[in-house]
């Protein structure tokens, strides 16, 4: 199928009648947003299934949805009231291998209705479009196709609608195309572009063959039974064990299933497993650092503190007054000395007044002379003892007097309260043991403090490092954090789910071998069932029909197993293929690419991975990546058609393919689709701007088609109006 | 695929081997008009029938009655 050319008439920002023509090789469509690429490949859409895209919603939508929003602004500007607007698309399509031509036009007509007011816009839009297809034959010239099967085989002819979504898409559905998350869509794409459906046919066929010569074989043998109550036993305990085989193979299938998705599970998992791993193991290390840090913390306050209590209780506040406790106990002894000297003075003093009372004592005993003779010389005012004359209150008269008052003289004593004015000598005695005490202690102070402040320093040293250390702990968490996507709490719950598919694993691989075990136990009985039938088989069973039974099972086999071998088979040369196509788009590219690898999952269908040149397998891929891959397994299935040669037969045709690709994969892109497709349609705002990528498209890409720019009349910014917008292609 | 090379990749099965004696290089060269077993004939007539558009059903029941002439 070649496209020779499409002409738009007023489909939405293509006023009047634009003509697009196309060749063989890669045809290139270049615009920048809103100039109208989208609506090209909207156009090739609604020509063919009456649909197109909605990129608000992103789904497709026909024309009873969207009615009037297909036709230009311009035109609908225009139209006079009364007056019809007319869209028209339509698409020339040339089939080479029965040379023969279809037209295939659309059209859809809005009419102006007169309202009276110049200024209200009223239109009547129909919800239906109608579809017209010419049919040239050779040399004939084009005929009206009517019939709807007709032109329902020539719509299949030019694009068969399971194969469509492989060759006409957008660049933003090729990643639903092959979905690395599903299971299914590989395997899907394999089955409808390739040649395998045709081994399934032979499958499907050789089971039902032998279902049904299996059943007459059966009635056969009831019929020759020898004991039919036997026999229907048997059969009966047959048919349970074929459908116990039945519910066990679907569980088994399940379990599969859920062994294909854990797996899955637990390689995108595994892709992150090891960052969260770190992340975790950090975070515990970060936990017990910063305990550390906190013990240490605690240490050190308390280490501060001891120098507070040291001052006083080790006595460090008196460090360096080591003199003085020495001037003092110098002090102290000269207060005793002279205290002591004091005290012996005082009581030689005693001593003498003792004496002296003593003497006095023995010259004037008590009462002598009496008292009587006392009172006398007192009122005489003389003394009779020398017959002085001693006047009233005289020094004389008194000393007469004291002889009255006279008492028994005791011995003078020592009183210490007396040897100083203050005495404060037990105070200073206390000081002075103080002193000696602190004196003791003052030896060791040095060594003390020396030792406290080492100890401070030395833990200083180490919170410093463990600081240092949780401050590297945790750089390395953010840095991990930052590379990998994955926050902290995110981390443990990768963990966990990652513990627990491992866990779901061993558990479906326990059930699934105890299920094949089962399996297995009952066909071996229902062997045993068919002997002891055979047993009971009176007469000969035919031996074509012995014969026939045999054959269809072997039959039955091998088309079973050819399929899987072809499948296989075409795995492989998929994956080479993909190669092939993936090195050729990402040559220029220096970064690792890796390695395209069909895996084979547990439920048997197939998914692609990346490997590295080790065989590792990779799990951080970037989206230009993903969607070259995809591409390359698309190309690699398409190409794997042998019997149609799809690539031969459908032009891709693509919205924006490149817009996640750098230059160089855009390059390889485009020279790639150029060599396998023989026609393809691409639209591209990557050479808009970029006038130097878009002279290697010329100069790189050998099978190069037709190159279109196209722009919108109106500048961006000045669309609010869209009443004089329309798009203008120009061919370079 | 022509229904030749659809022959062939079924005698590339290991059974056809094992228990009807025709090696793989054989297998390879097999044409569709070679003489073979009842398998073989039967596995020909499956492919004639889907040629020629018969449904599974049909082809299944033609199998049948083949094999018992």
């Amino acid at each position: 199928m070649l496209i020779k050319s499409i002409t738009l008439t007023n489909f939405q920002c293509y006023f009047g009648e634009k003509i697009f023509e196309f060749s063989e090789g890669l045809n290139v469509i270049i615009g920048d947003n809103g100039a109208g690429k989208s609506k090209l490949y909207d156009a090739f859409y609604w020509v063919l299934y009456d649909e197109i895209f909605d990129s608000t919603e992103r789904k497709m939508r026909r024309t009873n949805e969207v009615k009037g929003k297909l036709v230009s602004d311009k035109a609908r500007f225009l139209c006079e009231s009364g007056g019809e607007v007319e869209t028209i698309v339509e698409v020339v399509i040339y089939n080479a291998s029965r040379d023969e031509e279809y037209t295939i036009a659309r059209t859809y007509s809005i009419s102006r209705i007169d309202t009276g007011n110049q200024s209200e816009y009223k239109w009547r839009e129909p919800s239906e479009s109608i579809r017209i297809v010419f049919k040239r034959e050779k040399y004939l010239t084009a005929k009206l196709v009517k019939d709807p099967s007709e032109i329902k085989m020539i719509i299949r002819k030019i694009l068969p609608s399971d194969i469509m979504p492989y060759v006409w898409f957008q660049g933003e559905q090729v990643d639903s195309l092959i979905d690395f998350k599903n299971k299914e869509t590989l395997t899907d794409a394999i089955n409808v572009l390739s040649d395998i459906k045709e081994f399934d046919f032979f499958v499907n066929v050789s089971k039902r063959a032998f279902e049904s010569a299996d059943n007459e074989l059966r009635k056969e043998r009831r019929r020759l039974s020898i004991d039919n109550g036997k026999s229907d036993g048997l059969e009966n305990e047959k048919t349970r064990l074929e459908k116990t085989i039945e519910r066990k193979e679907k569980e088994l299938q399940d379990f599969n299933e859920g062994l294909t998705y854990a797996q899955e599970r637990q390689d995108e998992l595994q892709g992150q497993f090891d960052a969260a791993e770190k992340i975790q193991t950090l975070n515990r290390e970060e936990k017990q650092v910063t305990i550390d840090l906190q013990r240490l913390d605690d240490d050190l306050k308390r280490l501060v503190l001891s120098v507070n209590k040291n001052l006083f209780n080790r006595f460090w506040a008196v460090k360096g007054t080591e003199h003085l406790v020495k001037l003092y106990e110098e002090k102290f002894g000269t207060y005793e000395k002279r205290l002591l000297e004091k005290k012996v003075e005082q009581e030689k003093r005693v001593e003498i007044e003792n004496e002296v009372i003593k003497t006095l004592q023995m010259r004037l005993p008590k009462n002598v002379p009496e008292p009587e003779y006392v009172r006398w010389m007192l009122e005489e005012q003389r003394c009779l003892v020398c017959d002085r004359e001693a006047l009233t209150n005289s020094e004389p008269w008194l000393k007469i007097k004291e002889l009255l008052e006279y008492k028994e003289p005791k011995p003078a004593q020592t009183k210490t309260t007396q040897l100083a004015k203050h005495n404060f000598q037990e105070e200073f005695k206390s000081l002075y043991q103080n002193g000696l005490r602190m004196q003791n202690r003052m030896a060791d102070t040095d060594e003390e403090i020396r030792e406290l402040f080492d100890n401070i320093n030395k833990t200083r040293q180490r919170r410093s490092q463990v600081n240092e250390q949780l401050t590297h702990i945790r750089s390395q968490i953010q840095e991990l954090i930052n590379t990998s996507s994955i926050s902290s709490p995110q981390s443990a719950n990768i963990l966990n789910e990652f513990k627990g598919q491992q866990e779901k694993i061993r558990s479906l691989d326990k059930q699934i071998q105890t299920c094949e075990h089962e399996i297995e136990q009952a066909k071996n009985r229902i062997k045993e069932i068919d002997r002891e039938l055979k047993g009971l088989t009176k007469g000969q069973i035919s031996p074509t029909l012995m014969e026939k039974v045999e054959v269809l099972e072997d039959f039955k086999t091998i088309a079973t197993s050819t399929r899987e071998r072809v499948f296989n088979r075409l795995i492989r040369q998929l994956e080479a293929e993909a190669n092939k196509h993936y090195t050729a788009m990402t040559s220029e590219n220096k970064a690792v690419r890796g390695q395209i690898s069909l895996v084979k999952q547990p439920n048997g269908n197939y998914m692609p991975k990346i490997h590295d040149s080790e065989g590792r397998e990779m799990h951080s891929i970037n989206d230009s990546n993903i969607i070259l891959i995809k591409m390359s397994v698309i190309m690699a299935i398409i190409s794997a058609k042998k019997s149609t040669a799809a690539t031969q037969l459908y032009p891709l045709i693509s919205d924006a393919p490149t817009s996640k690709f750098t230059e160089n994969y855009t390059i390889g892109f485009c020279r790639t689709v150029s060599e396998v497709f023989s026609q393809s349609i691409i639209m591209s705002k990557e050479f808009y701007l970029n006038l130097a990528l878009r002279e290697r498209l010329f100069k790189e890409v050998e099978k190069l088609g037709k190159v279109y720019i196209i722009e919108p009349s109106v500048p961006e910014g000045g669309r609010d109006n869209r009443n004089d917008l329309e798009t203008i292609i120009t061919k370079i | 695929m022509t229904n030749e090379d659809l022959l062939r990749e079924f005698l590339q099965d290991d059974l056809i081997e094992t228990k009807y004696g025709i090696s793989k290089e054989k297998a390879m060269a097999w044409k569709f008009t070679d003489q073979g077993s009842k398998l073989i004939d039967a596995m020909k007539q499956a492919i004639l029938k889907k040629q020629n558009g018969d449904s599974e059903e049909t082809i299944s029941r033609n199998l049948n009655s083949m094999l018992m002439k």
